[in-house]
């Protein structure tokens, strides 16, 4: 059963909510995560380094996704971007050129790859 | 494409249908409306009082629009030609078709006019495959609209069927009753719609973009007529092939049309060098999508690898399911270093410095993956072979069907295999990215590093691929690293990258020009004197005008005049009695034994990289090249080309002209 709550991912975390990820290096940008209608926080990007935020200043970029789990597996960098959008579950809005790199860059070293969300391990 | 089918495209939505207009796909009649590698529409099929109309005359007014001209000429009802039917259709995303009827008769009629209408949604892989699906299909039907439908767990597609006239609408089709008295005409305005698309595509039909795009290239004014249609076939196709991926700005060329209405990195990198001083655009979008989608991981289903740029990506149901590898797919041994070949090359035509600055560190990450991927033995020359041993592709080179690769005897070499052309563009990319690193990046010691890396493996590629008993250099290198020793178009690349010394390519260019690789027509892609030559093969023997076009340019950078030009006349020759519009390739066979290029059969047409060959080809007659502030003009035009005039060529020089004209010497 996929987890639908709606809290912060933010909060919902046990490890780093930040950290170093290399294939971001040379992005700056903001992304709300959403699930459905429910935004879940923003993943704030700067140059090689990746936050978690439970919200904050306008984003440039929102992934809006299907559920919960799928949002962290994107996170994590192990869900293809291009099979999300095939399968209709998931899609950007605002800069998609950004979107697109934040989440293929994640695939390249998350530092969200070990963090537990909601208790959970990946 | 088949002589009996008609195609429109806008991007990669294209509609193929019979010259009634009729849809019927089968097995062996890959007809419908395709978009995103899906067909959205299998069957569409007119009758009027249960006949088929006749076909007079299909007039295709634009690449995206197209219109059939009918009559319903036999039966019992009517006599001949009272009846007259024209459909004018459009593709955007779906298509649009307008339905006329004229009676010309003295007495009214009454006329039951139906649409058969269905849909298999094949996977565009299905379709060339004649895969079964795995899904459902599903209709639904209302007052004014009919759902054409298919459902396989979160992968849903429906195509909408609207019309302007009441319509008794059921899962078979929509049917009309109507009454038309006499000289009277009948209109119904049909929608064919598409659900929504994965890649928000925005569609660029209008016959006012086509004339915009065509009026932004440079203005060609020459003596040999031929020349002007070619060149103006050559635009227009090249609008109809631009292709908006709605996640980077502009457009980028798709690969051809039907098959490969796609980004693919090879197809899209070649075309977008070829365009160059001609639409300088194109490799700008090019290079930030190839950019966005370079790879990340080591994904061996996808033949990814960090820094590798994506060899295709398609959008269908099997490549979601993962039963395809392209989402993308990376399986290409060239795209990379072609990658870093255009950026220097658009940044040293354009001035567009930023857009350098912009891609440094996938240039940088581009360059890693050569030396710790592409060189996989760590031998110093590029080579592959696929992880993906169920779906990926044997061969990842340009030539990438399973027989191209083969010894003089014709035995297939074993793999890995490092292609000649491959270590060229090692070479040239090497360089290109020192002059980056050293007049944009600000780093000569990586210069410095790049330019020693490049003369080593030139020294070592001349030592290692040359064969001396036949003078000419290897096609490749086998698994074992013995020499593949036959004669092929691959050795007119190294002129291209300048890898070949000096002595060297003088006797390839004599192979090239002799009567086993020049088959009068272009130079074909296995000589006829190999085992494996097959002039109606797809690697083979066939003639490719993109292989051409680079084998010309290649000539041209290297001295040799003459030659570039004999093979760009020979290769334009064709072209005009193609119509103006070069194939994907023709048939190898002799010149002396035909007078016309032979059709292949399965060619895509028009395919991006043939489309582009002519603007190459024109360079090369030109003699166009930038050094990076002015615009260098050296004509070598030959008889009966006569005078070629290219006027507003865009540069970081602004617009300028050039001006050639044949002479003797040439």
């Amino acid at each position: 059963m996929e987890n639908q709550s709606g809290e912060s991912l933010a909060t919902a975390t046990e490890g780093p909510a930040e950290g170093e990820a290399p294939g971001l290096a040379g992005l700056v940008g903001r992304m709300r995560l959403m699930v459905g209608d429910t935004a879940l926080g923003v993943l704030a990007v700067d140059n090689g380094r990746a936050k978690l935020d439970p919200d904050g200043p306008p984003v440039d970029v929102t992934a809006v996704v299907r559920s919960r789990d799928l949002l962290i597996g994107l996170l994590r960098g192990q869900v293809n971007p291009v099979l999300m959008a095939l399968r209709a579950q998931g899609r950007l809005h605002g800069d998609r050129e950004l979107g697109v790199k934040i989440l293929y860059g994640l695939r390249a070293g998350s530092p969200f790859a070990q963090t537990q969300f909601d208790g959970k391990d990946r | 494409m088949s002589l009996n089918t008609v195609s429109i495209l806008d991007g990669n939505a294209f509609v193929v249908s019979d010259r009634r207009g009729d849809i019927d796909a089968s097995p062996v009649d890959a007809q419908g409306l395709f978009l995103d590698d899906t067909r959205f529409l299998s069957r569409w099929i007119l009758t009027v009082n249960g006949l088929r109309p006749s076909v007079l005359s299909v007039d295709e007014q634009e690449y995206f629009q197209v219109q059939f001209f009918e009559a319903v000429t036999t039966g019992t009802i009517y006599v001949d030609s009272h009846l007259s039917v024209a459909r004018k259709r459009a593709v955007g995303k779906g298509f649009h078709e307008e339905i006329l009827l004229e009676n010309h008769d003295k007495e009214a009629i009454d006329l039951d006019v139906k649409l058969d209408a269905g849909c298999d949604f094949a996977d565009l892989f299905e379709v060339k495959d004649k895969l079964a699906k795995a899904g459902q299909l599903y209709t639904k039907t209302t007052n004014d609209r009919l759902t054409l439908g298919y459902k396989r767990e979160d992968f849903v597609r429906e195509t909408y069927i609207s019309a302007s006239q009441k319509a008794d609408i059921s899962e078979d089709g929509l049917h009309f009753h109507v009454h038309l008295p006499p000289r009277t005409s009948w209109t119904v305005s049909l929608d064919v719609q598409a659900s929504a698309r994965a890649t928000g595509d925005v569609p660029m039909r209008s016959k006012a973009n086509v004339d915009a795009w065509v009026a932004a290239a440079p203005r060609l004014v020459c003596s040999w007529e031929p020349l002007q249609q070619i060149y103006r076939r050559s635009l227009v196709d090249m609008a109809a092939l631009r292709f908006r991926t709605g996640v980077t700005a502009g457009a980028l060329p798709a690969a051809g049309l039907p098959w490969f209405m796609a980004v693919f990195g090879r197809d899209s990198l070649i075309t977008s060098f070829q365009a160059m001083p001609f639409a300088p655009e194109l490799a700008s979008s090019t290079l930030r999508t190839l950019a966005l989608f370079q790879g990340r991981v080591e994904d061996p289903f996808r033949d990814e690898e960090p820094g590798k740029i994506l060899h295709e990506l398609r959008l269908g149901e099997m490549t979601a399911f993962e039963q395809r590898p392209q989402s993308p797919y990376y399986g290409a041994a060239d795209s990379t270093m072609l990658f870093l070949i255009v950026l220097e090359e658009y940044v040293r035509w354009t001035g567009d410095r930023a857009l350098a600055k912009e891609l440094e560190r996938e240039a940088r990450a581009a360059v890693a993956w050569i030396d710790r991927y592409g060189d996989r033995d760590h031998d110093g020359f590029v080579e592959y072979k696929r992880g993906n041993d169920q779906t990926g592709l044997d061969n990842q080179c340009w030539k990438d069907s399973w027989n191209s690769i083969a010894f003089a005897d014709g035995t297939i070499a074993p793999l890995p295999r490092a292609t000649c052309e491959l270590q060229g563009y090692v070479y040239d990319a090497k360089l290109r990215t020192a002059r980056l690193a050293r007049e944009v990046w600000n780093d000569p010691a990586w210069a410095k590093e790049l330019e020693a890396q490049a003369v080593e493996l030139k020294k070592r590629f001349n030592q290692e691929f040359w064969i001396p008993e036949r003078n000419f250099f290897a096609l490749a290198l086998d698994g074992q690293k013995r020499k593949v020793d036959s004669l092929t178009s691959n050795i007119g690349h190294l002129l291209w990258s300048g890898i070949a010394d000096d002595d060297k390519a003088a006797s390839c260019v004599k192979h090239l020009m002799s009567d086993a690789l020049f088959s009068g027509w272009g130079i074909r892609t296995m000589a006829s004197s190999e085992n494996s030559y097959n002039p109606i093969g797809y690697h083979v023997g066939t003639v490719w005008p993109h292989d051409n076009s680079f084998i010309a340019w290649g000539l041209r950078q290297a001295g040799y005049r003459a030659e570039a030009a004999r093979i760009s006349r020979a290769m334009l020759e064709a072209a005009n009695l193609f119509g103006g519009r070069l194939p994907e390739a023709f048939g190898g066979y002799p010149r002396s034994e035909t007078h016309y290029p032979v059709e292949y059969p399965t060619a895509c047409s028009p395919q991006a990289w043939a489309t582009g060959a002519p603007l190459l080809l024109i360079r090369s007659l030109l003699g166009l090249e930038s050094d990076g502030a002015h615009l260098i003009v050296d004509p070598a035009i030959p008889e009966p080309l006569g005078r070629i005039e290219l006027l507003d060529i865009p540069g970081c020089w602004g617009r300028m002209d050039a001006f050639g004209r044949a002479r003797a010497a040439d």
